[in-house]
This record gives structure tokens, sequence and C-alpha cells, in this order.
């Protein structure tokens, strides 16, 4: 497959300067995508993505990285709304209220897909996550958050579940 | 030697963004330090080179069969996507700072 935003070299961009950032809109940022088992384990780590690149956009890109069966299913946010092989919440389009049923499937949905909220803020407790922390080169930036990602599945996959799972029986 | 190098990688990420704290650090018996232009010479590279090798995350994980959620998501459900911002300092050159600018992480 092959991916529709080609990525720009990244490498040898030299360093950031820190003064011309843009607080006032928000921030410019790389994106990291990162799938998890319903347990919590980190199971699927692709990037550096573009910040611009809109969700859907890096999942479809990354196609190739995170092979399905034809019955599998992962959950998402709306974000990623179209998007082949993902289950995503009811939307309000146009105004359209919900009925009683989307509704209660929106909150069970949201209930079960925060674990990657959760798992997310595990990886932000490092200061390399946090605003303004990085402004050296890019070279070193992209093996860095490639350890804390791998380092953060080892940890919590040693840990043990981080939420409550049920089984064993199969998947389809 | 190798071994503290090796150490620093992960006091490193510990501390970012903070560097001044390196020439100052030492090992646990004294005996090994290392300073700046080491650190980019020997640490960095073998940052690298860990990244490289590094791998702890199993796709197949997500077909254990104790992967399971309560209904509706007892079945067919094997995994959660979302992605995770990186804050950059802005480039200085345009180009590159109008592909990394995300306007809606609030």
């Amino acid at each position: 497959m092959v991916p529709r935003r080609v990525l720009p070299p990244l490498t040898g961009l030299g360093c950031f300067d820190s003064r011309s950032a843009q607080p006032k809109y928000g921030y410019t940022c790389l994106k990291w995508q990162l799938g998890i088992s319903l347990k919590g384990d980190i199971i699927m780590w692709s990037g550096p993505h573009l910040g611009i690149a809109a969700d859907s956009t890096i999942w479809e890109d990354t196609w190739d990285e995170h092979p399905f069966y034809g019955w599998e299913r992962w959950l998402a946010d709306l974000g990623y709304v179209g998007c082949m092989g993902l289950l995503y919440k009811y939307k309000r389009d146009g105004g359209r209220q919900l009925n009683r049923a989307e509704v209660y499937f929106n909150n069970l949905q949201e209930f079960v897909r925060n674990r990657i909220e959760n798992v997310v803020s595990q990886l932000k407790r490092h200061r390399l996550f946090q605003k303004g922390a990085y402004s050296g080169s890019m070279d070193h930036l992209i093996p860095l958050v490639k350890i804390v990602g791998h380092v953060t599945a080892y940890e919590v996959h040693e840990v043990g579940p981080r939420f409550t799972c049920y089984g064993p029986w199969t998947h389809n | 030697m190798r071994a503290f190098y090796f150490y620093l990688i992960f006091v490193y990420i510990h501390k970012l963004p903070q560097r001044n704290w390196l020439e100052a650090y030492k090992s646990s018996n004294g005996q090994y330090r290392c300073g700046r232009s080491t650190f980019d010479r020997e640490v960095f590279p073998m940052a690298s080179a860990l990244a490289d090798i590094i791998e702890e995350i199993d796709y197949s994980w997500r077909l254990d069969p104790h992967n399971h959620a309560l209904p509706p998501f007892d079945k067919y459900i094997t995994g959660i996507v979302d992605t995770c911002p990186v804050p950059l300092a802005c480039p200085n050159d345009f180009h590159h700072a109008s592909l990394y600018f995300q306007v809606s992480l609030s």
C-alpha cells in the first residue's frame, strides 16, 4: 500500500529555536500513534507522524503496520470516523439528537475506550512529553521517544493487567 | 564504562530538558563521569543503537484469550487506538513549522 501522505525526511533538521514557538495558537508537535489491548498492554507503536496529520490519515497510512483479521475491530474516538476496522461513537450530524440507545452505546464505548487515555497519561509522565520540554535535535528525539514507548510497554506488561479483563474465550 | 553510558541514556530521558546536571553526574562508585562532548559522541549513538533493536511490543498480545471487556465488547474487539503528541519548539524554517503545528490538542 502506498501511503497517501509521504513524510519528509525528518532527520538532519538541526536544532529547533524555542524563541519562535507559537504558544498563542497551540503548539508544534510530532505525533506517535499507539494501540493498546483491552488489558492495557501497548501492542502497536508507530511514528513519528506530522503534527498536522489527522488521526484518521495516520491510521490509513500505517495500515501495513497493524494487519487485521476480517472479524477484528478496534475502538477509537471521533477523530477516526470513517476508518476501516474501527468502532467509534455515534455522532450528532447536523444537530440531530441521539436516541437513548445511541447515547447508551456512546457511554459504553467511551467507558472502555478511556483505557487508552490512561495508558497515554502513563507515557506522559516523562518530561519529554511536556510542553516546551524538548528543543534539541530531531536525530536525538526519535530514538528517545521510541525507547520511552517500548520501556513503558515493558513496564505495563510486566506489572500485569492494567484494567479488568475477562476470559478465556475466543475473539470471533 | 559502557554500562555507565547505557545508564546515562535513561537518566537523560528522566531529567529532560535539563542538561546542566551532566558534568556533575558521577557513577555510584564515583569512578566514572561524562562530559557533554563525550555524551554526544558516545551516549547518543548508543541510544540510537538501542532504539534500533529494542522490541518490547508484541502485536500478538491482542489475541490473548483474556483480552476481553464486558458486553457489548466481549467479542471481536481486540484493541484501542489513539495518538500521542510530543510538543516541540517551533522550527525556524516556516515550511517545517507549518507541518508540525497542531491547533486542536486541548
